[in-house]
């Protein structure tokens, strides 16, 4: 309970806040066994539903029409759980998508919300129809996840935490960054693939008991191929489980400890162990949004290896046993460090048309703004090396550190305007962007908006608070394919010279806690190669005569991940 | 060519109407009262033509014996489409069409790849497996498409003409498997054939150059699926095995919460459009199967792509070699029924001889479809394409055709 009255000396009551209450959900799935776990969601006391704050449970089935009375929580669940309760259902989304939206919160340092215009709750489907889909719709403003009987048993996705986690951070992203949904280069798509699974995986992994069920597994399997480690088996002289360090390498995490994940799902769970093991050196030429969407999530994977076996070594006394309960906790540690990092580094993503160098930049640049020093566990100097052997080129800049992102060019103008009205007001923003529009590269004809405003607060190395601003504006020139060659942009092939096209640019500013600009990640309307690859992608695939699937949302590109549906191409300039 | 004997001197074609769907009799025929050769191409349809007779295929299927002379030489079944099958299917008695084309004694049936019964038994192929799970995953398919169409009577709401026809048409219904049977069983050789394959064909149609264009295999890579593999096949396979689209069990309660009302009907909506999505995903899966084959035979090319899309066509277009042929090509029959998605302009420029000219030599297209079967925004057929097939093209509509066939074949 959160509010408890407790009697003092003098016979008066005070309440006593707790912050967040235990529910217990499906973490994982391992070798087609649930595990569950109990994890802490922020307090609240939700109608039946559940329906909070933040979520609502609505437990209605489309294919069979059926409708399940609200759940009260918290519903008791038995250490191994009954998974077709249906009321475990209801608690396991609505605590993993509180548990997920308390992680952006806790990362950015402030409230984060659905979308841009999709109000406070976000209704969930947990049994929304039958089939092996699931997805986030922001026309919707819901979660849907779908189930499937495979021919002995049903299959829920949503008592996959992989899933349900992957679909709430789409919905979240899609509030940070509205821009990151609309028809645009595939590596955008794959962006969003790709994060959505980057932090469906490590929120896993910062689980501790989950970390503990994946090593047992791991401990069993390398003492059954007759490694050093005595398997999970509790060694009596040292009281508890042990792990050998040289069983334990990167190649061995990736192989036995990633491959029996989301094992319990059927097949959606395959392409996420897919991506969390595949090794180093692993480079594709393929445009194709979800294999590039795995690279992105194995380099993250593998910074998690890396800085985990690094953390790992002083747990080493004199030889190479270690307490499995240690190595858990330490790949806990690492896990919930690097979410931390992967999400804060949102703040400094361009705001549209995102490639995986301006996100390594962003992971970067946010890490570096609270950690300078980063001699410990070197997780910036990792990060970089582990995106390169995944053939993902860094940006080249000139910040502070190599592939940062950069101060602004031109001195900015900060008079008329107020830190105070700054923070907050969108209206005093645009002030600022337009008085500023040279110094900031902003486009005269172009309509320009500022699109969100958001203010917050990190907790600096040196122990104090650091504030922070980011406005993010949108630029946007719409002319006809004609006028493309005024700014030096060669129209597509084919395309007709009376075609409206919209060019897009914008930025996104940091300010510090002075209210002066720190960066200004700019994407500008007169960069021409980026404007002619994205006019090009978007010309051939058909986006400007209705054809497109770039823009259907994450049901269709789901779709093609688990049915085989052929994914955009560039290819053809159009149709009779 | 060379003329010699052996080779053809001229060439025909009877397209016959089968409302939608697809039928034509393609003759050779050689000097010297030789015994002509005879092809037909597809046999099936998903709407008879209006006013046709309950048993109009059956008059179709006497009518291709007649023309054919009783013998048959080669049948070709360009993908498992209702549409373009359903006439094959046969029935206990042993009068049904499929009988009747049975009787006619084909030599060679050629179908895709997809359709061979002993996929997996080629593993000299790497993908042999992939392909084998590819091929069972399209008869999930169909399974799903079917039990959409069982339910089709109690839950129309929200379903278009168009829709409807296209579940009606991807469904494993009583006749396709009956259909597919007879297919594998009617004739001594079978054919599954793939893009690249070496046709010998001289036995059968002597003289007659045939050059298999589509559909392309997995390891094609033009197909644009995610992957490849054979673990990637199974999973998407499996996938589809468990898709379901059971009977409401219940009826809602009169009481749902007030605040729960508005999401449930959200809920019914994102449920319409994913089942609908996967229809058309399913309908599009079976369109690039399509065998496409180019003949060359009596100084002319003659393009059959079945209902191949731009996925099938890619891996032609995106070849030199291959799309060097289609540059030349006399008769183009028209794929999908005059759809938007099956002829690609670049695929439609490449042929040379289109001209609005009149005297000059022209291509000729025929295209086999009925109007008002697929509607609005996707029309079948697409009238932007039929302009520029009347436009450039000599064409040859099958809604011209009264009853069965009321004309002399088109002599090529």
């Amino acid at each position: 309970m959160a509010a408890q009255t407790s009697s003092t000396a003098a016979g008066a009551t005070r309440a006593k806040i707790v912050p967040t209450q235990e529910l217990r959900i499906v973490a994982e799935w391992l070798d087609g066994d649930p595990v569950s776990a109990d994890v802490e969601v922020p307090y609240e006391q939700p109608e039946p539903g559940p329906r909070g704050y933040r979520v609502h449970v609505v437990d209605f089935d489309a294919t069979t029409g059926r409708w399940r009375a609200p759940v009260h929580i918290p519903v008791t669940v038995a250490r191994k759980p009954d998974i077709e309760d249906p009321s475990l259902h209801a608690q396991n989304v609505y605590a993993i998508v509180m548990r997920t939206l308390a992680r952006f919160e806790f990362a950015l340092g402030r409230n984060v919300g659905w979308s841009f215009r999709g109000g406070h709750q976000i209704s969930i489907a947990p049994h929304a129809f039958q089939g092996v889909n699931a997805f986030y719709s922001r026309r919707d403003r819901g979660l849907f996840f779908g189930y499937t009987y495979d021919g002995s048993k049903n299959l829920y996705t949503c008592l996959s935490h992989d899933v349900v986690a992957h679909e709430t951070t789409h919905a979240l992203l899609d509030g940070l960054r509205e821009g990151y949904l609309y028809a645009s280069i595939p590596e955008q798509a794959a962006f969003h693939e790709g994060f959505a699974d980057i932090v469906a995986l490590l929120s896993i992994f910062s689980i501790r008991d989950v970390v503990g069920a994946v090593l047992n597994r791991f401990a069993n399997q390398a003492r059954q191929r007759g490694k050093r480690t005595p398997g999970a088996r509790p060694v009596r002289r040292l009281g508890s489980r042990v792990i050998d360090y040289r069983d334990f390498t990167a190649t061995a995490i990736r192989n036995s400890a990633f491959g029996g994940l989301a094992d319990g799902l059927g097949d959606r769970g395959a392409a996420l162990r897919r991506s969390a093991a595949i090794p180093p050196g692993k480079k594709r030429e393929d445009r194709e949004p979800h294999s590039m969407g795995e690279l992105l999530v194995a380099a993250m994977m593998n910074t998690f290896i890396d800085v985990w076996l690094k953390r790992i070594e002083p747990l080493r006394v004199n030889s190479n046993i270690m307490d499995a309960d240690r190595v858990a906790e330490e790949g806990a540690t690492a896990a919930a460090h690097l979410l931390t990092m992967a999400i804060r580094a949102l703040d400094y993503c361009p705001s549209a048309e995102i490639t995986f160098a301006d996100y390594l930049s962003a992971l970067l640049t946010a890490d570096y703004e609270v950690q300078v020093d980063d001699s410990k566990y070197h997780y910036r100097d990792v990060l970089r090396r582990s995106f390169k052997s995944y053939g993902i080129e860094a940006n080249k800049t000139n910040g502070s550190e190599e592939n940062l992102w950069e101060m602004p060019r031109l001195p900015l103008d900060y008079r008329y305007t107020h830190f105070e009205a700054l923070q907050r007001d969108e209206d005093a923003m645009f002030r600022f962007i337009w008085q500023n529009r040279q110094g900031l590269e902003v486009r005269n004809e172009a309509y320009v908006q500022v699109r969100s405003l958001r203010p917050c607060v990190r907790l600096s190395s040196d122990g104090f608070t650091v504030r922070e601003t980011v406005a993010e504006y949108v630029e946007m020139v719409r002319l006809r394919a004609e006028e493309l060659r005024g700014y030096k942009i060669s129209k597509p092939e084919h395309m007709p010279d009376n075609l409206s096209v919209t060019l897009f640019g914008g930025g996104v500013l940091i300010l510090d806690e002075y209210g002066r600009v720190k960066y200004h990640v700019k994407q500008s309307i007169t960069n021409v190669p980026r404007q002619e690859r994205f006019l090009k992608y978007l010309w051939s695939t058909g986006a400007y005569t209705g054809e497109t699937q770039a823009n259907k949302g994450f049901a269709a590109i789901h779709r093609s991940r688990f049915l085989g549906a052929p994914i955009n191409r560039e290819d053809e300039y159009g149709y009779f | 060519m060379a003329t010699s004997k052996a080779n053809p001197e001229s060439v025909t074609l009877r397209p016959y109407n089968v409302g939608f769907g697809d039928c034509f009799l393609l003759s050779f025929h050689y000097p010297g009262g030789a015994r002509s050769r005879h092809i037909l191409i597809d046999f099936g349809s998903n709407r008879l033509p209006q006013n046709a007779a309950r048993n109009h295929m059956l008059k179709v299927a006497n009518t291709i014996k007649k023309d054919c002379g009783g013998k048959l030489d080669v049948v070709i079944a360009t993908h498992r489409h209702k549409d373009h099958i359903s006439g094959f299917a046969t029935n206990k008695k042993g009068t049904a069409p499929g009988d009747v084309i049975a009787s006619c004694k084909p030599s060679i049936v050629i179908q895709p790849w997809t359709e061979d019964p002993t996929l997996p038994a080629d593993a000299v192929s790497p993908h042999a497996e992939a392909h084998h799970h590819f091929s069972a995953a399209l008869s999930q398919m169909q399974q799903f498409a079917s039990a959409v169409v069982d339910e089709m009577p109690r839950r129309a709401f929200g379903w278009s003409t168009n829709l409807i026809s296209k579940a009606r048409n991807n469904a494993d219904s009583a006749k396709n498997p009956s259909a597919r049977n007879n297919l594998n069983h009617m004739a001594p050789s079978k054919l599954y054939v793939k893009r690249g394959d070496k046709l010998d064909l001289s036995k059968e149609l002597p003289g007659v150059k045939v050059t298999v264009l589509g559909p392309p295999t997995l390891e094609d890579g033009t197909l644009t699926y995610a992957s490849n593999s054979k673990e990637y096949w199974l999973s998407v396979r499996n996938a589809w095995a468990t898709q379901r689209y059971s009977q409401q069990v219940s009826k809602l309660p009169e009481s749902i919460p007030i605040e729960a009302r508005w999401f449930v009907n959200a809920s019914k909506r994102v449920h319409l459009e994913e089942t609908q999505q996967l229809v058309t995903l399913v309908d599009s899966f079976l369109n690039n199967t399509s065998v496409v084959l180019l003949f060359e035979a009596a100084g002319k090319k003659l393009l059959f792509p079945g209902d191949a899309q731009l996925e099938n066509w890619r891996g032609v277009l995106d070849n030199e070699k291959l799309s060097q042929l289609l540059s030349d090509v006399d008769v183009y029959k028209v794929g999908h029924h005059g759809s938007r998605n099956a002829t690609p302009k670049r695929l439609w420029e490449k042929f040379k001889y289109r001209s609005k000219d009149e005297k000059k030599k022209r291509l000729r297209t025929v295209m086999s479809t009925m109007a008002g079967v697929y509607q609005d925004t996707n029309e079948v057929p697409r009238k932007t394409l039929v302009a520029a097939l009347k436009a450039e093209s000599k064409l040859y509509d099958t809604e011209t055709i009264k009853d069965v066939c009321d004309r002399d074949p088109l002599e090529l």
